[in-house]
């Protein structure tokens, strides 16, 4: 079953690490574990790499890898990736790398 | 300092206490540096406080902040004592960004997450070791297209020094922030974050001036390439000047 969050519900300006792992704490009770979840950008204005990299990498970690990005074109959201893609070898550079690779089709 | 002057000025008012002209008080409503109010009739009236807060020098107010020995008296307004007050304030700068209709909706996107990046950090990286005073000076004029943003705490050399311990000048902890990857995730989590504020600047549309210790970044105009260099003063902390 393909789960959806919808990150509107967190705000339109997702700052900060405590409020990415807030996030992530308030969702996980909601999600099944052996499911696969889709993060969507839709109606969120801007996003930081910290709030995004602590909320991404502890979801990931809580479903083996099982994470995908919407396509988007939030500008906040496609000048991040690449870095935090490169800064990463684990879970977060693959859900990246596929989300830049469809984002381009 | 507090302004709790809400005296009403009419264009002529407001321009003798400006000291322009009143064509240029117009020029400033259509362009949309300093906005007029409008009273019922239709006439144009300007709050004194509003006045007052357009002749601060933010940049100034900010790096008096950073650098000074003395705590300097700054409007409380600007100050941010914890995160959640820079968060909220931020939204609302996100929020006028979009309704001004200065800025198009990806460089409100692009410009929140960069002035996000740097306040969060200012707030993470100082968390329980502020030398004296916790909390950042945040500030922003639309009409003039600039943030400011300063804090009193360690500097980015002091924290980047926990996960890069032989790093010896300020100049190379700044080149290191803004251009390499940092990997290490103890003690503290590094998310790259003014990475991507570099990436989001040479992009274009934005300068920034950004200083801690006696090092300075710098993208004097729109669309430069980074400039690591030495200044001749020392900022306690860190201190970033956004025009776009």
């Amino acid at each position: 079953m393909m789960q959806t969050i919808e990150l509107k519900n967190f705000g339109k300006v997702l700052v900060s690490r405590p409020a990415g792992l807030e996030a992530f704490n308030a969702i996980r009770p909601t999600l099944d574990k052996n499911a696969s979840v889709q993060i969507d950008f839709s109606d969120v204005l801007s996003v930081t790499p910290s709030w995004f990299d602590e909320f991404l990498t502890n979801l990931a970690d809580y479903l083996d890898g099982r994470v995908d990005l919407l396509p988007t074109n939030n500008a906040s959201v496609l000048a991040m990736l690449p870095v935090l893609q490169s800064a990463r070898q684990d879970f977060v550079a693959d859900i990246i790398q596929r989300f830049l690779k469809q984002n381009q089709g | 300092m507090a302004y709790t002057n809400d005296k009403k000025l009419k264009i002529g008012e407001a321009a003798a206490f400006l000291g322009v002209t009143v064509q240029t008080l117009r020029n400033w409503e259509k362009s949309g540096k300093l906005a007029a109010q409008k009273s019922e009739g239709g006439h144009r009236y300007y709050f004194q406080k509003d006045l007052e807060r357009f002749t601060v020098d933010l940049p100034s107010l900010g790096l008096a902040w950073a650098s000074s020995a003395q705590l300097p008296q700054i409007p409380q307004e600007y100050y941010c004592e914890r995160q959640d007050r820079f968060t909220s304030r931020l939204e609302k700068m996100a929020l006028q960004l979009l309704h001004a209709g200065v800025v198009g909706r990806d460089m409100a996107s692009l410009l929140t997450a960069v002035v996000g990046e740097i306040g969060d950090n200012s707030f993470m990286h100082n968390v329980g070791n502020w030398p004296d005073v916790h909390g950042i000076f945040f500030a922003y004029d639309i009409g003039k297209r600039m943030i400011v943003l300063a804090d009193r705490g360690q500097g980015v050399r002091a924290t980047l020094s926990r996960v890069r311990p032989q790093i010896a000048t300020d100049t190379e902890a700044l080149r290191i922030a803004f251009t390499e990857i940092v990997s290490g995730r103890a003690p503290e989590k590094r998310g790259n974050g003014l990475k991507v504020v570099r990436r989001i600047v040479e992009r274009g549309s934005i300068t920034l001036l950004f200083r801690s210790g006696v090092a300075r970044v710098l993208y004097p105009q729109k669309s430069s390439s980074l400039i690591v260099e030495t200044a001749t003063d020392n900022i306690r902390g860190t201190y970033a000047v956004i025009t776009f």
